[in-house]
């Protein structure tokens, strides 16, 4: 039923509609025409069915044409299920039909007044549901409503605010008990009196409170009010429009807060005043900066309060302290304990140094840790901390320094009777032999001995009776009994007071110097003695070349003409600039130099001076010059002859030399004459001789061959010694050079009686290279001499090898031989060893010394062994020069 | 067919000339002399000697200067020259130029043998 209901009388879409319609009018059809046959006619009254519910389900209008068409339809399907005839067609249609429409269309106007009644009846229990609502939300809003009223009842009853509520004319509508207790004035009392007249009497003021309040711009502002009881009262309101144009006052009594606060100002000014004028300077540091510092800390480094006020503790804080300072202000912020005061430098702006005595203690300012420190400037305590400090360092050096001193010191009381010792340091106690213990207490003259000069002893005695100082060397005596000679000095000490306190004496034992000072005096005399009777001037020279001092006087010259004056003003105009030069850079390399002058001497002769400068140096520096003039005229004189006498012999020697060269050229030709024309008579061009006039002839040849022999051997000399022979290397055959000297001197040995023989041993090379002339020349005259001196017997002559390096001429003889006397001179010119052997064999003396030059010219030597009277042999030693290749023999 | 070879001797000492040319014909020569250098440079234009025995120092011209001349002539290539002379400086420098160089005082034999070495090899001899 519920389903038939809720399917029936509800208001379905029109698809659901049409869907009902459909499956009626099939079921319809289905029963038709399943129970046509057996029902027949009565199936009229079932097409009432489909029309009833198309026109409940479409309603009005739309039901009837509905009931209309399935009347229709119905009479179709008797058309064509039946088969019937036209008889039948209006019994069964228009039954059909009536039912379909009227059924269909009384459906239809049911359904559509079914519907109307049942939206009215919705509509009006909608209406009863909203009245109740109505209802229950009202009486809900009442309870809030009185809840908030309460509410704010309480608060404004309980609220230490004073709340006036009034309406836009200004009627007032409430009052708060806190405003009525504060001003007195109650709810009730308004009517008869005008509350803000009351509260503000003065009316321009009151004037102003009425437009704080009607502007109401929600801000606070203090007012001065009356109370009941005539009191001003300080105030602070602040007003609140509604949206329907009333206001709410709020306000408040800071009569005690003001005076809180005035008495904090008043405090703080204190404070202030008294930071600001006090001579310790304050300083409060949060975070990472001051936030305040007072005029006191300003002065102290030199920043001013704005510039300090952006900076940090420990940037006035002096680098050796900033560490400090920061690790114990961080510290302390941290809740830490480190030391409260301290003594620290600051350092000022302009980069002086304060010494400052800080006391720190935390303060909460802002409601955060701060650390206040108060500072004292103590720099002048410091100061005179460190001078005390220095005097006592002093002092303790002092005392230090006298017990170390090497002199002695010694301190004496003239108050106390004979002015007794008392202080004598180690050094003194040393220098005396005596303890200290042993000279406390005693005067000093106990060190006197019978030695010591009474005068001196006067002379002390004197200048401490007068006060004074003394100074004097006195000889004392150690406890010994060793004399010592004192250098003491006295000198009296006084207070400020202009008493006389102490004598302290300083002694130095001088014994050592003494001694030294009397062999200084003895080397200075010495030296001195030395020096003044030097022939030389000896000079010192300073650096402005002014004469400091001369060892004795100049003839012609004062003393007082020479020391001070510049040295160059004596010296020859010629030379003054070289004599300058000279003394000047000596002064400037410091190195010693020398250099001659000529001065005109006496009697106008010239004087020659050779003047040697030594400087002396003090600290590297040359600070004089010792100069030395000595007279070497004499000398000069020695070089000048011995230099005119080497050249004369130079001379000499070149003219010599020219002179036998000339002398040889010119006696040629004659020579020539002599021995052409005698040979030609001994030839017999100009006719027969007699024996006698050949004998004379051949004596002729003979004295013409030994004037020719001569002659060449002076020539060769004069070349010799003018330096003209030079070396000549050709390369020439050994034996052929023999052959041709054995050849020529055969004639002459045999003429003698004598055997020449030549052996040449076969070590010598085949072929030589040497000067081919000197050789034969050596050769000649070797064996010459040898055939001349020789009566009897042989002349060898042995060349031979001895290494590859020299080769060796031998010429042996059986002569008369030399006496051991003369070999040394033998190579001498003009030297012969017999005056009658001289004149039997008569020759130049030239001819061994030629041999020697010519050998020693080719680098070789000559040497000789002899036995008197048993014969000679000479060796010739000569270099084997190395063959050139190219060279033709 | 032999031929008698020329001597020409250059000297300005006449005794010398004299012992030269008596040495010379000695030796189998046709000889003359010459005491000036200007005039035996003359002289040698027109003859061919085969030997020259040349002083140095001469009047005019120089027994260098002649022995220059005789080497710079084609027409002299074969003429010897012997250098006679008292210098021996000069005699030791010219002696590569000559053919020989002598030093006076110079031996009759010793001159006869060397002009002898000089004379030309179709010549006779004595």
């Amino acid at each position: 039923m519920l389903l038939l209901h809720s399917y029936f009388f509800k208001e379905h879409p029109i698809t659901v509609r049409s869907s009902l319609i459909v499956g009626a009018t099939l079921v319809y059809l289905l029963i038709f025409s399943l129970f046509y046959h057996n029902v027949g006619d009565g199936l009229t009254a079932l097409a009432i069915f489909p029309a009833l519910i198309s026109g409940w389900l479409l309603g009005g209008r739309l039901g009837l044409v509905a009931g209309f068409i399935i009347g229709l339809l119905n009479i179709g399907l008797y058309f064509f299920v039946g088969g019937a005839g036209s008889a039948d067609i209006l019994g069964r249609s228009l039954p059909s039909l009536i039912v379909g429409t009227i059924g269909g269309g009384l459906s239809g106007w049911l359904r559509d007044q079914f519907y109307q009644l049942k939206r009215q009846a919705d509509t009006v229990t909608q209406e009863r549901d909203i009245v109740r609502a109505e209802i229950v939300q009202r009486r809900q809003t009442e309870i809030e409503l009185r809840h908030q009223e309460e509410i704010l009842q309480q608060l404004s009853d309980h609220l230490p605010l004073m709340i006036a509520f009034y309406d836009s004319t200004g009627k007032v509508l409430f009052l708060s008990r806190e405003l009525e207790r504060t001003l007195g004035w109650s709810m009730a009392e308004l009517n008869e009196i005008d509350l803000m007249a009351e509260c503000y009497p003065d009316p321009t003021y009151r004037q102003k409170v009425i437009e704080f309040m009607i502007a109401a711009n929600e801000e606070w502002r203090d007012f001065e009010t009356r109370t009941k009881d005539e009191r001003l009262i300080d105030t602070t309101w602040f007003n609140v429009r509604l949206s329907d144009g009333s206001n709410i006052g709020i306000g408040q009594d800071i009569t005690h807060r003001k005076q809180a606060e005035e008495i904090l100002r008043e405090s703080e000014e204190k404070f202030r005043t008294l930071a600001q004028t006090m001579t310790a300077g304050i300083l409060i540091h949060q975070g990472q900066q001051f936030i305040y510092a007072n005029p006191a800390v300003t002065m102290m480094v030199g920043y001013s309060q704005s510039e300090l006020l952006g900076m940090n503790f420990w940037d006035i804080v002096h680098p050796d302290h900033q560490a400090l300072v920061r690790e114990r202000c961080t510290a302390r912020l941290q809740g830490g304990t480190p030391p409260a005061k301290y003594e620290i430098k600051f350092l000022k702006k302009s980069g002086d140094i304060r010494w400052v005595h800080v006391t720190t203690g935390l303060i909460k300012y802002k409601g955060q840790l701060a650390v206040l420190a108060t500072v004292f400037d103590i720099t002048d305590r410091k100061a005179a901390e460190m001078q005390l400090q220095t005097i006592a360092t002093e002092n303790l050096r002092l005392a230090r320094a006298v017990d170390a001193a090497t002199d002695g010191i010694s301190i004496s009381d003239p108050k106390q009777p004979d002015n007794p010792l008392i202080y004598v340091n180690p050094a003194f106690c040393q220098m005396t032999g005596y303890s200290f213990d042993e000279m406390i207490g005693q005067n000093c003259r106990f060190l006197q001995g019978e030695d010591t000069d009474p005068d001196t002893i006067a002379q002390v005695r004197q200048a401490v009776e007068e006060r004074r100082e003394i100074q004097t060397t006195i000889l004392n005596y150690r406890r010994d009994g060793q004399p010592f000679w004192n250098e003491m000095r006295i000198a009296p000490i006084f207070s400020e007071e202009g008493e006389l306190v102490y004598f302290v004496g300083i002694q130095s034992d001088v014994t050592h110097r003494r001694q030294a000072e009397a062999k200084l005096r003895r080397s200075e005399e010495k030296w001195r003695s030395l020096v003044e009777n030097s022939p030389d001037f000896i000079f010192i020279i300073n650096p402005d070349l002014t004469v400091q001092f001369l060892n004795h006087k100049v003839p012609g010259l004062s003393m007082a003409e020479i020391i001070g004056i510049d040295i160059t003003h004596h010296v020859p105009p010629d030379y003054q600039e070289t004599a300058r030069n000279h003394l000047e850079r000596a002064f400037q390399t410091g190195e010693a130099d020398n250099f001659e002058i000529v001065a005109p001497g006496p009697n106008g002769t010239m004087v020659w001076y050779q003047t040697r400068l030594g400087p002396i140096k003090h600290q590297g520096q040359v600070t004089a010059l010792i100069v030395v003039s000595t007279d070497i005229t004499e000398q000069k004189r020695g070089e000048e002859t011995l230099a005119y006498a080497r050249d004369q012999a130079m001379e000499a020697s070149r003219l010599k030399s020219e002179l036998l060269a000339k002398v040889s050229h010119e006696l040629r030709t004659p020579l020539n004459a002599i021995l052409g024309f005698a040979e030609l008579l001994d030839f017999g061009l100009y006719g027969p001789l007699t024996d006698n006039q050949k004998n004379a002839v051949t004596q002729v040849m003979e004295s013409t061959n030994y004037l020719t022999k001569l002659v060449n051997e002076l020539l060769d000399q004069a070349r010799l010694d003018a330096g003209h022979i030079k070396l000549n290397l050709t390369t020439f055959q050994t034996d052929l050079l023999l052959e041709e000297v054995q050849t020529k001197m055969s004639v002459l040995a045999e003429a003698k009686g004598l055997q020449l023989t030549t052996k040449i041993a076969e070590t010598m090379p085949d072929v030589l290279h040497s000067d081919r002339q000197n050789i034969q020349k050596i050769l000649f005259n070797l064996i010459g001499n040898a055939i001349k001196f020789t009566e009897q017997g042989e002349i060898q002559v042995n060349v031979y090898c001895a290494d590859a390096k020299q080769w060796t001429i031998e010429v042996r003889d059986t002569g008369a031989g030399i006496p051991e006397h003369a070999l040394s001179k033998i190579f001498e010119p003009f030297q012969q060893v017999d005056g009658s052997l001289t004149r039997k064999h008569s020759g130049s003396g030239l001819g061994l010394s030629i041999v020697k030059q010519l050998t020693e010219l080719m680098g070789g030597c000559i040497t000789v062994e002899s036995k008197f009277g048993q014969g000679s042999i000479f060796t010739v030693l000569l270099p084997m020069h190395p063959i050139m290749e190219t060279e033709n023999v | 067919m032999s031929k008698t070879p020329l001597a020409l001797i250059i000297e300005d000492d006449p005794k010398l000339s004299t012992i030269f040319a008596e040495t010379l014909k000695l030796a189998e020569f046709k000889t003359e002399t010459i005491a000036d250098g200007q005039v035996a440079l003359e002289r040698l234009t027109t003859i061919v000697p085969d030997v020259v025995v040349l002083d140095l120092h001469l009047p005019h011209v120089s027994g260098r200067e002649i022995l220059h001349q005789i080497r710079a002539d084609d027409r002299l290539a074969q003429t010897r020259v012997m250098i006679v002379t008292a210098d021996a400086a000069m005699a030791d420098s010219l002696k590569d130029e000559a053919d020989l160089s002598l030093l006076k005082p110079v031996s009759i034999h010793q001159l006869h043998d060397l002009a002898t070495r000089l004379r030309p090899p179709d010549t006779t001899s004595a």
